[in-house]
């Protein structure tokens, strides 16, 4: 017992002197370009992100807008592309000569102008497959992909998930709000005049989501380009898999300067808090700033991009559990009357009937959920994507 | 020393470490011996001194051969010292300037670190003060004093953030461009001793003091953690207050 308090107030001692540790340093206030992106070599889309780095308090990304990006060919050939949404630069279908080298362009507002370095159209096998397993931690997926001629060697992947869900609760009903005198007045009414008509644009919807860390994997130490590594996973009871998955997984084949590139950023990026940290590093890609100095930040390579599709029915995954995603999903009974509707269930959404008039149909009592368990659309959006079953 | 230091023996992986020093000194003794004076300048040419790649995983790494690196390296510096060795005060002051700087700019030894250009050594910190006194009033009470400045050792911080692959991720400035602040301490102690007959089985003194007597929060590591999407540095500070201490030491004959 001694020993314990003894060992409390060591450790008080210690936490009385951690401190919020404010940096002397200040980062331009433009910031450093960020260059995000490769140059897809092939009939898909070649996307590049732009935004400037933003200094350590803030947290809203600071995307660079109105630049003038293009794809340069060591053959003199332009390729330009078109900023679709904030600093996000799109082009389509540059089927571009294997044989010869190309490079990207960026001129921003501010009257700078940047380069990379050229480099050669690299080989790209396809994704032989994405598979699953049920393993302890969830569904774990793989990516299985192999090179006949050994060449590839460095691999990177990124993936966006979809999957449809449903609300917890189908909703028959709808509030009705007249203006009076005594000022607004609440009822509530089906929404569908035969009565039996649920509102399936809040019942079913679908979610996508975009991967967040750096994947990549390398054969450069095996003796053939064979790969198989884990790429993400579902934890178990996730409302991802609820209804129907599907992940796209896209492949890229790198040079061994980007693959090196990113394993640094993911080194310094991801995991980092305690003192046995990685030797933090500053980020030196293959762009340059050809008006100044300034330090970019990005890599840039081109390969004809890989991708690959599955879908996942729940109901086909081995020992699968899950059940409906319902965070504090529970109804309760409310009067049709304004008085209770506005005490008891302004803020939640009515779902069905609980008692009816037999003779006029009108509705006597009905049951609310919070709006989350009842419209989906607050939890994704119920346009279905075109590539859904 | 770094919580992260490791030692390691050269092996057919890691080269020796190489250096060649030149080193120069006046040494003056005055009023009859009782305070020695010198002044030295050294200048010292090293290879193959070890640092990090970056990302190099620090902590159980078996094979840290693969993430080391052998730099270039020069260190260079001037120390004073007076010393006085007895009378009722003696101590001494020294200050030492000193640097040491690395550069590693061969391409085919592996990745260039701040453009190949010579950057501050983990342990550089050019500026160093140590003061030590001690007054004596009588055979059985004396103080004594030590204290220490020195500047902050070299980091590398984060400097801002940016989003990559669907996070924000930090961005870090050049290998060793900053410091942590500077490091200041003072101890003291009073000492009182025992009575001094020849004749007895223990010879006891009791030292009773404060170490770090400033209060001063010294860094010991800076540390940056991602909290709700922001990124927080802060200080860890062991020592971090006054602390009174009471020492019984006894010595048997």
């Amino acid at each position: 017992m001694k020993k314990i308090i003894i060992y409390s107030l060591f450790i008080l001692g210690l936490w009385a002197c951690k401190e919020k540790y404010i940096s002397p340093v200040v980062s331009p206030n433009t910031g450093y370009l960020v260059v995000e992106g490769i140059i897809n070599s092939g009939a898909g889309e070649t996307n590049i992100i732009l935004s400037r780095t933003i200094a350590l308090s803030s947290n809203a990304i600071n995307y660079e807008r109105g630049a003038k990006v293009n794809v340069e060919g060591d053959d003199n050939s332009l390729y330009p592309l078109k900023e679709i949404s904030n600093g996000h630069y799109s082009v389509s279908k540059l089927n571009l000569n294997a044989n010869k080298k190309y490079r990207i362009n960026i001129a921003t507002m501010d009257g700078k102008k940047y380069l990379s370095n050229f480099a050669a159209v690299k080989n790209n096998p396809a994704i032989d497959s994405i598979n699953y397993k049920t393993e302890s931690q969830g569904l774990q997926f793989y990516v299985d992909t192999h090179d006949p001629t050994n060449n590839t060697k460095y691999y990177q992947w990124d993936y966006t998930e979809t999957w449809e869900f449903h609300s917890p609760f189908q909703t028959y009903l709808k509030y009705k709000i007249a203006n009076s005198s005594k000022g607004q007045q609440f009822s509530v009414v089906f929404s569908d005049s035969t009565r039996f008509g649920f509102d399936m644009g809040q019942y079913i919807c679908w979610k996508t989501e975009n991967s967040s860390s750096i994947l990549t994997g390398s054969t450069a130490t095996l003796s053939s380009d064979i790969i198989h590594l884990p790429i993400l996973s579902i934890s178990p009871a996730s409302w991802k898999l609820s209804v129907l998955y599907s992940v796209n997984v896209r492949q890229y084949s790198l040079s061994k300067g980007r693959y090196e590139f990113l394993q640094r950023m993911k080194k310094n990026t991801e995991g980092t808090g305690s003192i046995f940290d990685a030797q933090p590093s500053e980020l030196s890609g293959n762009i340059y700033c050809t008006t100044n100095n300034d330090p970019v930040i990005g890599y840039i390579d081109i390969c004809p991009v890989q991708e690959k599709r599955i879908f996942v029915d729940p109901y086909k995954v081995p020992n699968w559990a899950y059940w409906l995603y319902k965070p504090n999903c529970t109804e309760i009974d409310v009067t049709n009357n304004s008085d209770s509707i506005q005490l008891k269930s302004v803020n939640l959404l009515p779902t069905n009937y609980k008692d009816i008039n037999a003779m006029t149909g009108a509705i006597i009592s009905f049951y609310a959920a919070p709006p989350e368990c009842v419209d989906c659309r607050l939890r994704g959006s119920n346009i279905k994507p075109s590539f859904w079953k | 020393m770094a919580p992260t230091d490791v030692w390691k023996l050269s092996d057919p992986n890691i080269k020796p470490q190489i250096g060649d020093q030149l080193s120069f000194g006046v040494y003056k003794n005055l009023k009859s011996n009782t305070i020695e004076t010198s002044l030295e300048v050294y200048y010292k040419n090293i290879e193959n001194y070890l640092d990090y790649k970056s990302g190099a995983k620090l902590v159980m790494n078996k094979n840290i051969e693969t993430d080391v690196i052998g730099t270039k390296g020069k260190a260079y510096g001037v120390e004073l010292l007076v010393k006085k060795l007895s009378g009722k005060l003696n101590g001494w002051i020294s200050y030492t300037w000193s640097r040491i700087l690395l550069r590693m700019n061969d391409p085919t030894a592996g990745e260039i670190i701040n453009k190949g250009n010579f950057y501050p050594g983990n342990y550089d910190k050019p500026n160093d003060v140590t003061v030590i006194a001690n007054y004596r009033f009588s055979h059985r009470f004396s103080i004594s004093m030590n204290s220490n400045y020195s500047t902050g050792r070299p980091i590398t911080l984060p400097i801002g953030l940016f989003s990559y692959a669907g996070s924000m991720r930090t961005l870090y400035a050049e290998r060793n461009a900053y410091r942590i602040p500077d490091y200041f301490r003072t101890d003291f102690s009073m000492n009182i001793e025992g009575n001094h007959k020849v004749n007895q089985l223990f010879h006891n003194s009791w030292s009773i003091g404060v170490y770090n007597l400033t209060g001063r929060k010294n860094p010991y590591s800076i540390y940056y953690v991602s909290e709700n999407g922001m990124v927080n540095g802060y200080k860890l500070s062991i020592f971090g207050n006054a602390i009174p201490y009471i020492n019984l030491n006894i010595k048997f004959k």
